[in-house]
Parts: C-alpha cells; structure tokens; sequence
C-alpha cells in the first residue's frame, strides 16, 4: 500500500511557477556586480520564496495530523440503559460540546431499535447550547451497528481532513445487527470508534431463562427449568401455566426466596398428553423496575410412547423392570436372546434395547453387531443390565456389544500383580481325532493344543502353568512351572505338541489330579481350565470336588467344544464353572478354541463379581438418577466387576467404588449399563423399591434419541421482531433431498395460523421467515411434499418461544465488544468529556491544507532574502565554521562582530551577543 | 471586512526585520576605480544617510515592506462579510442504488433525445436533476446532493446561482454502487441536513426498488419524490446459486432463475467450474416466475463456480444480477498440537474436525519452536507462550497465563449440599454455535479471574467457566476445568464445541451442524466494498489475495489483514503460505445479490409505497423555518494577496538588480 499522495486545491495556479526563470534571468543580468556565492544564496532564497507562496496559492495538501476533530456522539437511548443513566450521557456529551476547539465539528446520533440523527454535523460550538434533545427513538432494541453506519455518514469525507471519530456512549449489549461486522463497512473505514461504557440496567428481577425438552415422548415428565435473576434476596411468586390444545393449567404455583443474583427453578409438570404444549412463566415482584422481563415462555412437543426392546436371558428375570417401564408409558416388547433381530431396520422400530443378564454366547456376533450399529450409527439406546451371565461372566470381551459399552468386561487393575497359577486340563480322548472343524482338515486335538499354547503365551512373567491330559486317566504332560521367559514358553508349548488322541473320558479325576497338583503350588490365583468335547460317562460327585477346590482358593473355567457333549453335559459344565466362580464356554465352532483358551488365560484369577452388602454412591448426577435420594437408596448385594472406559461417566459407585450405573455417548448413541442383576439376589432391596420403578423410564429415557422425523431437520432464528426458518433435508448418507415443495404453518401465540413458503436455496436447504408479532410461543409445522405426485414426504412440527424481547434481559455491560471497537479503530476508552477532541490518534495521517505554513515560510525566507543582500554576509559572519576542519580565523565578522577574544579564547553566548548589540549601535552611528 | 485569523497580524515582526535590516550600517561594497574623481560616485551613498531620504529615494525597501505586509494579511485570512439572501435548503437525494443501472430510462421525460445506446434510470435521474436545478431553483437556494444507496453521502453542496456548476458537475459524476438502496437510513441522514435549515425540503429521485416498511421516521422537512425510469418489469436475475458438499463429498449445486417480467422467457443458463466451462443449460421462464436447477457431476475439487443467464431476446433489464459466484467451501488444513489428553474423547473431538491434522504429545516433549496453528492444553501450559492460538483446557493452579485463585465444586454448606461449579450464565458466543448446554453439570472447576483480554462464554455463579478472547498476538480459549469433571463428554455438542473452538481460533466462521443447527452468518459471502477481514494461520507468513480483475497484493502473514479493493463483485483468492508452501486457500465472492435478498435488487418495479414517501401537499406536510431570512457569508481573498506579493517580488527583484 502506498502512503497518501499530494493534492492541490487550485492547482491552476501551478502555472504561476512559469515566472521562476523570470527571476532567474534578472539575477544574470545583475550577477557581475556581486561575489559569486552571494548572488547564488539570494537567488537561491528568491526562488524559494515564490515557490513557497506559488505552492500556498495552489493550496497544496499533505498528508499530516488533522487541525480539527470532526466527532459524531452515539448516544445509547435503549431501554437497558436507565434513565438517568442516559440523562447523563445526554449531560456529557453537552459537556463535550462546550470544551470543543473553534475549527471542531459535532453532530450527534441517538439510538436504540434505530438510529436517528439528534444534531447534523455541524460546528461544535454552536452545537453546545441547551437545545433541548429530540424525540427518542424506540428503546425496545439496540441496533448499535446501525447507530455506527448513521453516524459515519454524518462524518465529513477523509478528503476533508478533519480527524473522523465517534463517540459511542452505550452499554454494549446490541439487540440486532453486529457492530464489529459493520467496522468493515467502507463508511466506518478511517473512523475512530472512541468508547464511554454506560452501566446497565442491572437492579431488576427477571426470568432469564425458560429451558423444556423441546420433545418429549408421550409418559414422559416435562421437566421446566426457570433461571431467576434478582438484584437482592427478596420474595416473589412464581406461576407456571401449561397451555396445550384446549388445556390451559397451572402447573406451579408458588411463593419464593429469589437469592442476590442467579438462581434457578425446576417445575415437575408431570406427563402431558400427546401434542403441542407451550408453557408460560410469570415472576411477581413487588416493586419490579421493569415487568417486561417477568415473564417468559418455552415449549415442548409431546410425540407417540417410546418402545423399547427388553431382551432377558432368563425368563421373567427382569419382569420388574418390564413393569416399571410399561408404567411410564413406554410400550416394551419382550424377546429371548436369540429372536433379537440382527437387521438394523428391525432393531430401529425401538428407540432403545434392554439386556438382561444376557450370556454372551446367547447373542451370535451378527447380532451384537446390529446392536452396536443401531448404537452407533442409529443413534438409539442401548441398556445392559448385570448378572451372572454378563460382562465378564457371560463372556462380552472382545465383543462389538463390549464396544458399545461404557464399561470393560475386565476387573479393575487392582488384582492385575496377584501371582497366578494355571492348569489346562484338555480331553485327549479318541473323539478329540475328530475333524469335524471348519476346514475338515484340522481335529479338534489340534484345535485344543492351538489353543493351549496360545494360552501359554499368553501369561506373563512370573505366572505358573500346568498341563494334564486326560482320557480314562489324567497325567501331567507339564509339570506346574513358573515362565521366567520364552524358553520356558516354548517348553511347555514342546510338551503340548506331544499330547495324542486316545482312550475315553473321565473328567472328574482329571480335574481331581489337577486339584491335588495346583494345591501344592504357592500362589494368590489358582485357576483350572477344563477343556472337553465328551462327558463324565458314571456319575461322580463334583459338587464336593469343586467346593474343595474353591476353599483351596481355585476357580474353575469350563470349555465344551462341540462334538458330543449333550445338553445336559453343557448344563453340568456350566454349573461346574458357576461353582467354580469361573466361565463357562460351548462353542459349536472349534475354531472359537484359541480364542477362548487365550481369553481363560487373560482373566484367569480375576474376580469377576463381587457379593457383599452395600449401599451405592452417587458419583455423578445424571438425568438417569434425577429424583432419586441417594440417602435412601436401598442395599445391594452384588455386581458383576467391570472397569469404566475413558470418557463414560460413572454414575453410581460400590463403596469400593466400582461401577454400579454407568453411561456414555457412543457414536450417535448413548449405552448404559446397570453391573447389579435387573431383580434377583443382588438388587432384591432395590427392586422392592420406589426408587427402582422410576430409575429405569429414566435410564431408559436417557439413551433414546430425541424425538425426529428422519431425514428433517428445522431450525429456527429469531431476533425479537422476524424469525428465520431453515430446512435440512436429506436421505440416509447424507445426501441432499431436493426439488421439494415446502411450506410451513406457523400457529400465533393468538391462535391463528399462516402459511407460508419455504423456498429452496441450497442443495438439501430451504429457508423463509416470518413476523415475530408479540412474546409467547410459536409452533411451525414444515411439511414437503413431492411437487409432482402430491406425495407427502416428511413433515415436522417444531416451534420458537419469543420469552421477552432481547432488549430487556438484565446482562452487564458488554465491555468486551466495546473495548474491541475501540481497539480496531485506535480509538481511546474515554471517561471525561474534553477526551473527545483529543488530537492523538493511530490512524493514517490525512491531508491537510499547508497554505499558511507555506506563507510563512515564505515570508521568513524573504527576510533572509533581503537580509543576505543587504548585509552582504561572508563566511566569516557565522560564528561557527562553515565546513569541516576550517578555523575561524576572522577576528571580525561582516557584522564586526568579533568572532574570538583576543586571547583566542571563544566567545560565550552572552558576551557575543552583548558584542552582537555593540555592532549593531556602531553601525547606526 | 473581518480577519479570520487575527493573531496572524503578530507577522509584522517581518516587516520590522527588514527595516531593521535597512537600520544597519551596510558593508561597504569593495569598488575599484581607475580615477579618484569617480570617488565622487562612490561617495554618492554615503550623501543620501540621512532616514527620510533614504526611505524616500529607495523604493526597494518600500516594495519589500510591501510584500511583507501583504504576507502577513494573506495569513490573517482577510474575508468579505455580506448579507446575502437565503432562500430554501435542498437535499436532492440521488438514488445510486444497483437497480438505478436498469436501462428502461426514458430519455423523453428527461428532456432528451432518444439515442441508440442504453439509458438507464440513473442517466434519467442524472438528466432530471440538472433539468431542476436549472429550471426549479431560485437565487439563494442552497443545495445538497445526497448519494444514497447502502449509505448516505453528502457529495456536493452550493448556493446558486454561483454554485450551479459545481453541483451539475457532481451530479454528471454519480455513479451507480452495487448496493441496496437504504431508505430509512437516507431519510435520516437528508433529514438532518435540511431540517435545521430554512425552509428545508427534499427531492428523492429514484427508481422506487427500496422496500419503505422500515421507514418508520420520515425527516420533518417537505419530501418529494421524482420517479425515474418506464418502471418496466423485464428483468431475469439468477436469485439463488448455493453449492454444497453432499454425505459423500461430492459438490451439488442449486441454482434458480427468476423471471419479473410478465412475459415468457428462454435463455441458457452457463457455467463456468474453475474457469472451466460447463455443459450450458437451456432455462425457460414462465412469468412472474422461476426455474430451479440442481447439477451434479462437479470435479470434487472445484472451488469456484460462476453461473450466467442469457436471455434468448437479448438483454434484459439489468446485467448485474444475470451472473452470480459462489465458492465451495473447503477449510484450510490446521495444524493443531495436543499436549498432555487425558482422554480419548478430546483427541477423537479434534481429529472430527474438517481440515484439522492433530499432532499429540507429552508436556515433557513439547517443543516451543512451534509450527502449528493451534496448541491444545490440557492440565498444563508452558513457560512461554506457544507461538499460535492456544485452547487451554483445566489451567494449572502455577504457571498457568490465567490466574486460578481457587477451585470450585460441591461443598456441604450449613447442611445442605451446593455446587457453585455449576454452570450459571450461558452467553451468545460462536463458541456455542449449535451446542446445546440443557444438562450439563460441572463438578469441579478452577476458580479463575477472567482476564482483560478475555470474555465470558459459560460462567458459574461467581467465576467463569469457558471464555475466550485475544491475548495479543494470538486468540485463546480456556475450559476452566477437567473435561472429565464435568459431563460434557456424553454430548452431541461435545464434539461440536470443541470444533466451534478450532474454527474460531483460527479465524474460520461457525461449523455448519448437520441439520443446518449453526445458523450463522455465510462466511465466504460479502458486500462489496465492505473490507476482507483476514486472520492468517499463525504459521502463515505471507497472504496473497488476489481479487476478480487478477490483480495480486501480498501481505504480512504475522498480522491480521484488512483487505479494502473488493469494490469488484466476484471472487477473491486467499491463499496463505509459510514460505512458499501453501497452506491454506480459500475463496470469498464479493456479491451483490446477499442470500435470502435477491429480490431486493433483481426486482425492477417500482414500489408502489414509495410514493407514500412524499409529503409534498399532503397533510403531514411541514414547512420549518428556522433563522432570518438573510445570513452572513464570508468570502476570502488572501490568494489576491498572494498574487500581489508575488508581482511584488518579481518588482522587487528587478529593481534590486537593474
């Protein structure tokens, strides 16, 4: 960018410079009869005289400081601001006035809803008498930027001058318009916004806020929350109306302390039936300055019950819960584990999945990944609620329902460092041979020996592992050994290797023989993984057996693999493993046989429920447990342990603090999960409970998605006099839906109902507005029709509370923006009323008329001028050497003044100018 | 006579020099002679010393203190004071608007030849009020000529008769702005001019394209208004041009075309991608009515698309709006450093944000040398600053850039249980653009002083929560507590802030929510001539903008820009480099038409409330008057007395050298 260039007011009289050789050649004619360089300075002189008083006549500009201030008041006349507030402002901009310079110049803008103009720009001076102010503008707004683009038009142009600034005297808090996006205005552009920031209006009781669900499902309680704001502790009485249909009640009623400052009120207003319910607050204070701000409003649209899925592992075991969620409105079909639908679109039909104490290996995975898409990418809920099947009892790890969840399957850290003990016992009968694997190629042997020495490699340092074998007798095939390293891996995974298909089954004296061994071993955790594909052939008793072995502190893990293990075999395993606090596996697939082995072998140890008396914890308040009294929560007696994932939220807590209820977002949807059973030994007391019934339609409630209309989406703006509608419309992935025909009805507060236009303006948008004609709620129903079959194509209805114009909420003084104002334009934060002419400013030198300096200048140059002549001086007459290194030898100047002392020693200021006064007499005379 | 500048009179002290100097004994001037009887010559000035025949034989001092004097005058600003008669004030308002270029001028009622080339409304108006000022004014009439269109501006004002030259000169020099006309604002602005003044009155000439509700003011002063132009209706504009990236990414574009005429028109729609041109479409019209197009197929990297509507007939009304441009917004790439995340959601919050490549790392692995546009920290904060916009989430209690004075969260208070970390004031901010705050709860937070620099975006009762601001030279942002104290997490509008945070720190516009929930202003669309505020990636060190005539300025990229040659409509490249790397592109299309306003322009006929404006008879007519009928005037001539020093000198100088 390149500086401001030179400009000339009458730049005819530039010819004037014709004359300059005139001078010139005058001088020639004369130049014989005088020394050479005294000609040349006079002539020198002479020429710049007339340049100097040419350059006057043509009225030369130059970029400088400005000589006078051109200063425009916007005084801020809104009702926000009080009255004698705004007395004030009027009193010191008059002030201003006063203190005005004669060349400054003054108008002043008054504002609010809009601007006006109170005084053009005119001489300040003359502006500064008591002329009394015109007729405010309408103070239910602040149009600040307007206010700004008023006031630079009434600035002179930059060409002037004059240095532009604005005087704003205003609170800051704009109702309409954007006062920073109007500095960009080429108007503003060169103007200093200088800022006096005037004290709202702060000593008034409102209701600053009104927040409802926007939509609610039919059961559903609306819950009404009301901020307060008051300038003191004082009493008032708060009303709440419900208005719907032909509905019009009182839903709260009430006398209350309003505290100095925010506060805030929740209103119950219990279940609304199906429809549009617009809500209405009313705050009385006695004695309120100003009651515009008393009232408010807010909606909710009440849409068709919930339905929700409940999925029980166990028949009825979750009946309760059932109950609890059919008595708050929600319709709740129930399904065992394997008629769950593995299509999205199925699953979809309900706004959220209920599992109770669901085994993990009673959902096929296609199933659990439906669940996790219908979380995540259908944005539905999904609850888990615990048991002795569950997490990691019902074998969820490594699952995409784990996923879903907030939680792990794992333990907490805590017995991580326990040392552990393992034994594999593994089936080596004939029917291990079998080859009845996916591939037909591989037997279930192999299988199992896979298996095994993942399991093996698995462990960690400092673990102990034991391998026996078994048909009609165990034998060690390892001895229990401690790995310090992968050679002690890969001996035992040698000796694994070795173990071949024969012979029958007999379970019990294998994990007889390895209960015998593993008690001789010296560790913390001790644990049996059992792996078969037959069974027990004569009755044995286990029972004992797996009683002895859990008061030698042993668990029991039980792995049956196809095969021929009947129905009543895998229900003995299963009671094996739950004896022995351990897991219990089938698997049709031996395939599935390293994977659970290594997973065994990862858990093993671990305890996986706890079962003790206690009260849970309130961690965090979620709308899960709202309502609910935590000092009167009942007792449970056990969970299933599971550890919190990064970013859930733990809401409830064991006393050792362990994850009781716990929830999270999860891709579009939200999961949750309840680590006690739905209704049996652990949360008996609960299920009993009045807390139990509205616990779960809450939780429930929480992970379903907000009611919609697929694929429309309304949004609506307003700014307290229109209010702007915008329609998004799209398919499934995102893609646009367009060429629709779309209208939207749009119910007044006063009942009538006007139809207007949405015209598209986007790929997928539509947009259009309407008049905001007075406080209260407005319901708008968007509709989209095909414009050539007539076929509806979505619909929505949606709405906007207008709760009280914008203007009278009670906000502090948006010094921010005003300080930004200033900052943008080098304007000064001014206090008193002489700061508004000050001559300091950053902004770009504009330019300005130079004729009199130039005259001046050209008048002293003409002293010089003559005095040059007159005198005739020589080098000699300055009293300091004229060029580097040059004495002073002259003792006597052209003027006689003696330059040095005889003593040739300097002279001082006085005395040379006493000798200066000696010459001047010496030559009169 | 009055001296404007009396003090000025202090320069006889110039004078006085030179009659000092003229006091002084002069130095004998060295003169060589060949006979002493020249002597007598020689001697003849030291004969005349006496002071009056000096002063009487020596006219060179006379002329020097002649010009002297007439220097010190000349900056006393010697003026002519008289009464002169004053007759009304006149604010002719010339409409400038964009719809003044429509050419259904009618040269007849302006008194001129009809001639072959277009005549427009603005030629009409032109014609109109130089025809007035000639034929309608009186001696003394004092005139002022309003420009107005988005803004109002004084461009001339005389008294005539004397002044009529300059005035017809302004007027032959409007030129049409491509703007919307602004009634309400030039009302007030011509109202304010005239309404102090003697018989104050207002002529309004204009094409009548203004919407009138917002008048709600109209000046006291007489109004009148000149109609201009058939008021024919012919006009087609392209009143919607929009360009999207679809779930796929790929660019749709919405286009519509709108006929105001009352009759049938063909044309053809063509498009330029990238400079590129595109398949033409052929558009018909029905009357008074409109045809929307959506194409599809566009490279996925276009980023600009210019459309144009030919009428089959030829030329219609306007030109102006028969082109529109939009740009496909793409963000430019952030660099964004996260020190120190605690958890996934944060990280997986900023990775979802378009155009952001996230780096993580370790407070003992930061590096200060920086290259990154955004820092991210968490619990931590360095010794020095970080060399680019910073969010700083949870502050330490040491060495953080705000000061943390306390904590806040539940407390058990005469019994009762409270939690003063919970969130009290929510205020607009683009922070919270599509975020909705219903249910959050805070357990924990930082009691921290909002800084200077800083303003408030979420506030507890007595200490802010979020706030953001500009602590020189970079933007900032601060969370005051852990993320993971508080459920912020399990929101929709988690992910959404956090983005709304990135976009506004690095200086991009609000994020478009799916379900159009951000409902902010377009970002890459503006008037023009409005100024193209540029905040530059702060690993930026050079910006280029180039504007639709390619002409290409360079700037510091280490400060903020304010680019003002967008008088053009079309689009504006801004490209960023860090060096010569670019890093960051992105268009801005500086367009007439502003979107959901097509109309307000592109609709030709004239509105029938604007004649509602004039007052002129009716009975809310007023005639104010203010002041005596004659005023003094002052009339300057120091440059006479400049041109008389001047022949003075030249006077002066001969005779000194004759």
């Amino acid at each position: 960018m390149t500086g401001l260039p030179i400009s000339f007011s009458a730049p005819f009289f530039l010819v004037l410079l014709l004359v300059m050789p005139a001078f010139y050649a005058v001088a020639r004619r004369a130049r014989g009869g005088h020394r050479r360089r005294a000609w040349s300075l006079a002539l020198c002189l002479r020429l710049g005289v007339v340049s100097l008083l040419i350059l006057a006549l043509a009225g030369l500009r130059l970029p400088g400081p400005a000589k006078n201030v051109a200063t425009v008041f916007v005084v801020d006349l809104s009702s926000s601001v009080p009255t004698d507030v705004r007395e004030g402002a009027k009193e010191w901009v008059s002030q201003a006035l006063r203190r005005a310079g004669p060349d400054d110049l003054a108008g002043i803008v008054t504002f609010a809803r809009q601007a006006r103009v109170e005084r053009p720009l005119g001489s300040a001076r003359d502006s500064a008498g008591d002329r009394p102010w015109g007729e405010p503008p309408q103070a239910d707004g602040t149009d600040l930027a307007g206010a700004l683009r008023l006031a630079a038009d009434l600035l002179p142009a930059p060409t002037a001058g004059a240095l532009r600034r604005i005087v704003l005297l205003t609170d800051g808090n704009e109702t309409a318009g954007d006062a920073q996006q109007a500095l960009l205005k080429p108007a503003l552009r060169d103007v200093e916004v200088a800022v006096l920031a005037l004290p709202p209006r702060v000593q008034d009781a409102a209701v600053s806020g009104f927040v409802v669900p926007a939509a609610l499902r039919a059961g559903e309680p609306a819950e009404l929350r009301l901020a307060l704001a008051s300038p003191e502790k004082q009493s008032g009485t708060l009303r709440v109306w419900a208005q719907g249909g032909s509905i019009n009640q009182v839903v709260y009623e009430r006398s209350i302390e309003l505290e100095a400052g925010p506060s805030e009120v929740v209103v119950n207003a219990g279940t609304l039936p199906q429809g549009s319910w617009a809500f209405h607050a009313a705050l009385e204070v006695p004695g309120d300055s100003r009651p515009e701000n008393n009232e408010s409003w807010a909606y909710t649209i009440v849409g068709s019950a919930a339905r929700v899925l409940l999925v029980e592992g166990v028949v009825d075991e979750a009946r309760s819960v059932g109950e609890a969620l059919a008595g708050a409105n929600i319709e709740v079909d129930r399904l065992r584990p394997a008629q769950l639908p593995q299509e999205l679109e199925r699953l979809e039909r309900y706004e959220a999945v209920v599992l109770a104490n669901v085994h993990g290996s009673d959902l096929r995975r296609d199933q659990m990944q439906a669940l996790r898409r219908y979380v995540a990418e259908g944005g539905r809920g999904l609850v888990v609620l615990g048991g002795e099947r569950t997490f990691g009892l019902g074998d969820y790890g490594d699952t995409p329902l784990e996923e879903a969840l907030p939680v792990t399957v794992q333990p907490p850290d805590r017995e991580q460092t326990a040392s552990r003990a393992i034994v594999l016992v593994i089936d080596r009968s004939g029917s291990m041979s079998a080859a009845d694997t996916g591939d037909r190629r591989t037997t279930r042997m192999q299988l199992a020996k896979e298996g095994a020495v993942q399991a093996v490699e698995t462990l960690q340092e400092g673990d102990q592992v034991g391998i026996v074998a078994f048909d009609y007798s165990p034998r060690w095939i390892a001895d229990v050994r401690t790995i310090r390293g992968p050679a002690d891996v890969r001996a035992v995974s040698d000796r694994i290797a070795t173990i071949q298909p024969d012979g029958g089954t007999d379970i019990y004296s294998a994990l007889d023989y390895a209960h015998k061994g593993l008690v001789q071993v010296s560790a913390r955790v001790k644990h049996i993984i059992l792996l078969t594909d037959g069974e027990q052939g004569s009755p044995a008793p286990f029972v004992p057996l797996i009683n002895s072995m859990r008061r030698a502190g042993m668990t029991l893990s039980t792995v049956g693999v196809s095969g021929d293990i009947g129905s009543r075999a895998q229900a003995d395993m299963q009671d094996w493993a739950r004896r022995g606090q351990g897991r219990y596996y089938f698997t049709n697939s031996p395939r599935d046989v390293p994977r659970i082995m290594t997973q065994e072998a990862r858990l093993a140890g671990r305890s996986f429920k706890q079962e003790r008396d206690f009260k849970p914890r309130l961690v965090t308040p979620s709308p899960a447990v709202r309502g609910l009294v935590p000092n009167d929560f009942p007792a449970l007696h056990g969970y299933v342990r599971v550890s919190p994932k990064a970013g859930s939220e733990t809401v409830l807590t064991s006393d050792q603090e362990e994850v009781i209820l716990s929830e999270w977002q999860y891709g579009l949807g939200r999961a949750l999960v309840w680590t006690p059973d739905a209704q049996g030994e652990w949360s008996r007391d609960w299920a009993a409970s009045e807390q139990y019934a509205r616990l779960w339609p809450q939780a429930v409630r929480w992970t379903m998605p907000a009611p919609d209309t697929a694929g429309l989406r309304v949004a609506v703006q307003g700014d307290g006099r229109r209010a702007a509608i915008r329609v998004e419309s799209f398919e499934g992935e995102g893609n646009f839906r367009n060429s629709l025909q779309t209208a939207a009805d749009v119910a007044q507060p006063d009942g009538t109902v006007d139809r207007l236009s949405v015209p598209q303006t986007a790929p997928g948008r539509y947009e259009g507005d309407f008049a905001l004609s007075r406080p209260g709620v407005y319901f708008i129903r968007v509709t989209q029709t095909d414009p050539y079959s007539g076929r509806l194509v979505a619909s929505r209805t949606t709405g906007y509370a207008l709760a009280h114009l914008p203007e009278y909420a009670v906000n502090p003084a948006n010094r921010v923006l005003l300080e930004r104002l200033a900052a943008e334009t080098g304007g000064p934060l001014v206090s008193q009323p002489e700061e508004s002419w000050g001559r300091v400013t950053k902004q770009r030198p504009q330019l300005q008329p130079v004729w009199p300096e130039l005259l001046a200048g050209a008048l002293i140059l003409f002293v010089a001028d003559v005095a040059v002549r007159r005198l005739r001086l020589t080098r000699g007459d300055f009293p300091f050497p004229l060029a580097p290194g040059q004495r002073a030898q002259g003792l006597r100047t052209g003027l006689g003044i003696p330059f040095r002392s005889q003593d040739g020693h300097g002279l001082g200021t006085t005395r040379w100018l006493g000798a200066l006064r000696a010459t001047f007499t010496r030559r009169r005379r | 006579m009055t001296l404007l500048t009396p003090w000025a009179l202090a320069w006889v002290a110039g004078a006085a020099a030179i009659l000092g100097l003229y006091l002084l004994k002069p130095r004998s001037r060295r003169v060589e002679v060949s006979s002493t009887w020249l002597w007598q010559g020689a001697l003849r000035e030291e004969s005349a010393r006496s002071l009056i025949q000096w002063l009487k034989r020596h006219l060179l001092l006379i002329l020097q203190l002649v010009i002297a004097l007439l220097a010190m005058f000349a900056l006393a600003r010697p003026a002519l004071t008289r009464e002169q008669p004053v007759g009304r004030t006149l604010v002719l308002a010339m409409d400038v608007s964009a719809a003044m270029l429509a050419n259904d001028g009618d040269p007849a009622a302006a008194g001129r030849a009809p001639g072959p080339g277009r005549f427009t409304r603005l030629d009409e108006a032109r014609a109109r009020a130089t025809d007035f000022l000639r034929q309608e004014l009186r001696p003394g009439d004092r005139v002022i000529v309003l420009r107005m269109a988005d803004r109002a501006e004084v461009v001339a004002q005389g008294t005539l008769p004397g002044g009529l030259p300059q005035l017809q000169a302004a007027i032959e020099r409007l030129q049409a702005l491509p703007a919307e006309l602004d009634m309400p604002q030039a009302l007030e602005v011509a109202g304010g001019l005239a309404r102090t003044a003697r018989l104050g009155q207002m002529v309004i000439f204009t094409g009548g394209v203004v919407d009138t509700q917002n008048v709600t003011h109209q000046p006291p002063v007489n109004v009148s208004v000149v109609p201009v132009g058939r008021g024919e209706a012919n006009n087609q504009a392209i009143t919607a041009l929009a360009a999207r990236r679809n779930g796929i990414g790929e660019v749709e574009v919405f286009v519509r075309v709108h006929n105001f005429g009352d009759q049938p028109v063909a044309g053809t729609l063509r498009l330029q991608v990238d400079r590129q041109p595109a398949e033409p479409q052929t558009v018909s019209l029905p009357p008074q009515g409109s045809q929307p197009l959506l194409l599809t197929e566009f490279p996925l990297n276009t980023s600009v698309i210019e459309a144009r509507f030919e009428p089959a007939g030829g030329p219609d009304l306007l030109a102006l709006d028969n082109v529109a441009t939009e740009a496909v917004g793409l963000p430019p790439l952030r660099k964004v450093l996260l020190v120190g995340g605690r958890t996934d959601q944060l990280e997986r919050a900023l990775r979802a944000v378009p155009g952001v490549e996230l780096t993580k790392t370790d407070p003992q692995q930061y590096d200060a040398k920086g290259g990154y546009d955004v820092y991210v920290f968490e619990g931590w904060y360095p010794r020095v600053p970080p060399p680019g916009h910073w969010l700083l989430i949870d502050p330490p209690t040491q060495g953080s850039p705000v000061s943390v004075t306390g904590t806040l969260g539940r407390r058990t208070d005469s019994g009762r249980e409270t939690n003063d970390a919970q969130i009290a004031r929510v205020l607009p901010s683009p922070l919270l653009q599509g975020v909705d705050l219903t249910g959050v709860g805070v357990q924990e937070a930082k009691r921290v002083r909002l800084p200077d620099w800083a303003e408030e975006v979420v506030a507890a009762r007595e200490a802010p929560l979020i706030f953001m601001g500009y602590p020189r030279p970079y933007r900032a942002a601060v969370f005051a507590f852990d993320l993971r104290a508080s459920n912020l997490f399990g929101r929709v509008g988690f992910p959404i802030l956090i983005a709304n945070a990135v976009n506004w720190l690095t200086g991009e516009g609000a994020t478009p929510v799916a379900g159009g929930a951000a409902f902010g202003p377009a970002d890459t669309r503006f008037t023009p001539g409005d100024a193209l505020a540029i905040q530059p990636l702060p690993r930026a060190t050079r910006v280029q903008i180039e504007t639709p005539s390619k002409k290409r300025y360079q700037f510091d990229g280490n400060q903020p820009v304010r680019f003002v040659d967008t008088t053009l409509p079309g689009p504006y490249s801004v490209i960023q480099y860090a060096g010569n790397l670019e890093i960051g592109r992105r268009v801005y299309v500086a367009s007439v038409l502003q979107p959901g306003r097509e109309d307000a322009v592109a609709n030709l006929t004239p509105r029938e409330t604007v004649a509602s404006l004039a007052t002129v008879g009716g009975p809310q007519a007023q005639a104010p008057v203010v002041g005596p009928g004659r005023e003094t005037v002052f009339a300057e001539w120091w440059r006479l007395l400049g041109v008389l020093a001047l022949v003075g000198l030249l006077a002066e100088w001969w005779w000194a050298h004759r």
